[in-house]
């Protein structure tokens, strides 16, 4: 038993406004775990604490044991909602990016997806539609071998058909000692790939429960409990 | 082989009906080698943990058996399949006749609609 | 990690600034051939006119584009969109801020070298040339009175002079944004408004020492008398400790207040 991630108590506050409030968490390894809330419920405060992006004011977060810095950055991979790279960048230079600072990075495996894709990676970013960006960005992040993987809303600005190859690929991608946590708004469309789900609400998580779980104690899906918890 | 997993009821227990209904369909032949688990919730769409879990039970009730070294198989045993099967029927079975006794037909009233029904599907 | 950095710096800003530095010194041979060797008249006054317009024009575009390139370059690599990604490389805060240090100081002098290399290349006569020495010849000759004879050590605070300048300059610049990040609206006016007041503090500091070491020495504050065996070492040490405190306060800033939006 050794969790991927364990907050305690964990509290973040920007100038008055508390974002993360007390948020006790575990995740255990080997997980495809779902971060649902509404916006400025905390869910981007919590990846970016996870990430070594933000600094807790209160209590702990720690990623296989260690605190976020340079080894938690080594085994964690981190996919944002933005686009990250830099425009004037070919995609092979990226992956070479990549390569260069990161040792688990899987350049072949890289080539592959861009391939499957349709991706030239002669191409410069600059010249890449945004969805077709947001592909490269996912294909980085699903390249390294991390033992934590934080997408956040990776399927949100892709077409149906590669929505379909990004979870075909978070799912043969998953090793039991690897965690992939999915921040999103889809859920209907993800509730199949995850084993838990997470309810954040206010800086505070309100549930985190199995998705089976839910199933079977409400008789509904994810989504519907979603939207009955979240109703505006 | 299309894997139709609804929203409301459990995943794993929509797995188990699915491949039940496949190895009593002979889609999945006895005896037959499975992909690993992970191809197969990737193929099914769904998260590997939940498709393990499936395939646990189904290895529970006997209908499939893992060997150490290549893998799962689907059973051999043609007996075990036909329980299956016949369980499967009687559950079907079950289900109709408490629809129709709902309706209002009685056992002989049922029986006449059955013998009738198979009588068009021959033709 | 600190050489990959640095290594991707050079890249990023190599393509960029290595153009014009290529075009002004090729700008700069033309030049010469057309003083030298070239027809003078008609219609070639005013190719001659342009040309050597054209010339002191991409001096200034080398000059602006080091000083400018090197201001958004920190901001854009570190503090917009593209510091999603170098904030979760695994490298040390300090790391991302030396890298960028070195290569604009790098850059500074290149540029600073190219732009010499540029006016000699195009107008530099032996006679030119000469006069040039020799006024400079004789300016040093002062700075070696002040110093005693003392060359070596001249050479060694006046480089250090520059050097440091250099290095202070930038880091200005660096703990400026640093600092300007914090205010989550106004990111670019508080980086100025920050900027601003490090200037006039540096400022202010220095006049004060200066004063005090002329006083001291002089017995009056006008400090023009105390030069240059006071100026320099005053000035080294304010420039030493302005770098340490910059550097330090703007790795404080990205390792704990880092605040992308």
């Amino acid at each position: 038993m050794n969790p991927i991630l364990e907050c305690k108590s964990l509290t973040k506050r920007y100038s008055g406004f508390t974002a993360l409030s007390n948020v006790d968490l575990t995740l255990e390894r080997g997980r495809i775990v779902g971060l649902l809330g509404p916006n400025g419920s905390g869910k981007t405060t919590l990846i970016k604490l996870i990430n070594g992006l933000l600094v807790p004011e209160s209590g702990s977060i720690r990623i296989a044991g260690m605190e976020p810095g340079v080894e938690t950055k080594k085994i964690v991979s981190y996919l944002p909602e933005k686009t990250y790279l830099a425009d004037w960048m070919q995609v092979s230079q990226v992956i070479e990016f990549f390569q260069d600072f990161y040792e688990n990075f899987d350049s072949k495996k890289a080539y592959a997806m861009l391939s499957d894709l349709r991706i030239d990676p002669k191409k410069r970013l600059k010249t890449l539609s945004k969805g077709t960006k947001e592909k490269v960005q996912l294909i980085l992040v699903m390249s390294r071998k991390a033992d934590l993987y934080c997408l956040d809303e990776p399927i949100g600005g892709v077409d149906p058909a590669a929505r379909d190859y990004i979870l075909n690929t978070i799912i043969t991608n998953y090793n039991e000692n690897a965690t992939v946590l999915i921040s999103t708004h889809l859920i209907s469309d993800i509730e199949k790939v995850l084993d838990e789900v997470i309810f954040i609400k206010d800086g505070t998580v309100t549930l985190h429960s199995s998705v089976d779980d839910i199933r079977l104690k409400e008789g509904k899906s994810v989504d519907s409990l979603f939207r009955e918890v979240f109703k505006c | 082989m299309q894997w139709n997993i609804d929203s409301e009821r459990p995943v794993y227990i929509q797995l188990l009906e699915l491949i039940q209904a496949n190895i009593i369909s002979g889609n999945f032949k006895p005896g037959d080698k499975l992909p690993s688990v992970r191809d197969l919730a990737a193929e099914a769409g769904v998260n590997p943990n939940t498709m393990q879990r499936a395939l646990t039970e189904l290895e529970r009730m006997e209908l499939i058996y893992t060997n150490r070294t290549s893998g799962r198989y689907i059973t051999s045993d043609i007996g075990v399949i036909k329980k299956l099967k016949e369980r499967s029927a009687m559950n079907i079975i079950e289900e109709f006749l408490d629809k129709m006794k709902k309706i209002g037909f009685n056992e002989e009233e049922i029986l006449e609609l059955l013998t009738k029904a198979l009588k068009e599907m021959r033709k | 990690m600190l050489r990959k950095l640095m290594k991707h710096e050079l890249k990023a800003t190599a393509r960029i600034l290595v153009p014009l530095c290529l075009v002004l010194l090729f700008i700069s041979v033309v030049n010469r051939f057309m003083y030298k060797v070239g027809p003078k008249e008609g219609i070639f006054m005013f190719i001659n006119g342009f040309m050597f317009v054209f010339q002191i024009f991409l001096i200034f575009a080398v000059l602006a584009s080091t000083i400018i390139f090197m201001i958004t370059r920190f901001y854009k690599n570190l503090l917009s969109d593209e510091g999603y990604l170098m904030f979760t490389l695994p490298v040390k805060s300090h790391h991302l801020i030396t890298s960028k240090l070195t290569v604009a100081v790098m850059w500074t002098i290149t540029s600073i070298i190219v732009l010499l290399s540029s006016l000699l290349i195009a107008f530099a006569t032996p006679e030119s040339v000469n006069n040039f020495i020799n006024g400079f010849k004789s300016n040093f000759a002062e700075l070696v009175i002040a110093f005693d004879g003392n060359w070596t050590l001249l050479w060694i605070e006046l480089i250090s002079l520059i050097l440091l300048s250099i290095v202070a300059n930038i880091l200005m610049v660096y703990v400026s944004i640093a600092v300007g990040q914090l205010f989550t609206k106004h990111k670019i006016i508080g980086s100025f408004v920050s900027y601003v007041i490090f200037y006039n503090a540096i400022q202010f500091l220095l006049l004060i020492l200066l004063a005090i070491f002329s006083y001291t020495y002089s017995g009056s504050i006008d400090f023009t008398h105390a030069l240059p065996r006071g100026i320099f070492p005053i000035s080294i040490s304010v420039l030493l400790v302005e770098s340490i405190a910059f550097y330090v306060i703007t790795n404080y800033m990205l390792k704990r207040k880092l605040n992308l939006d």
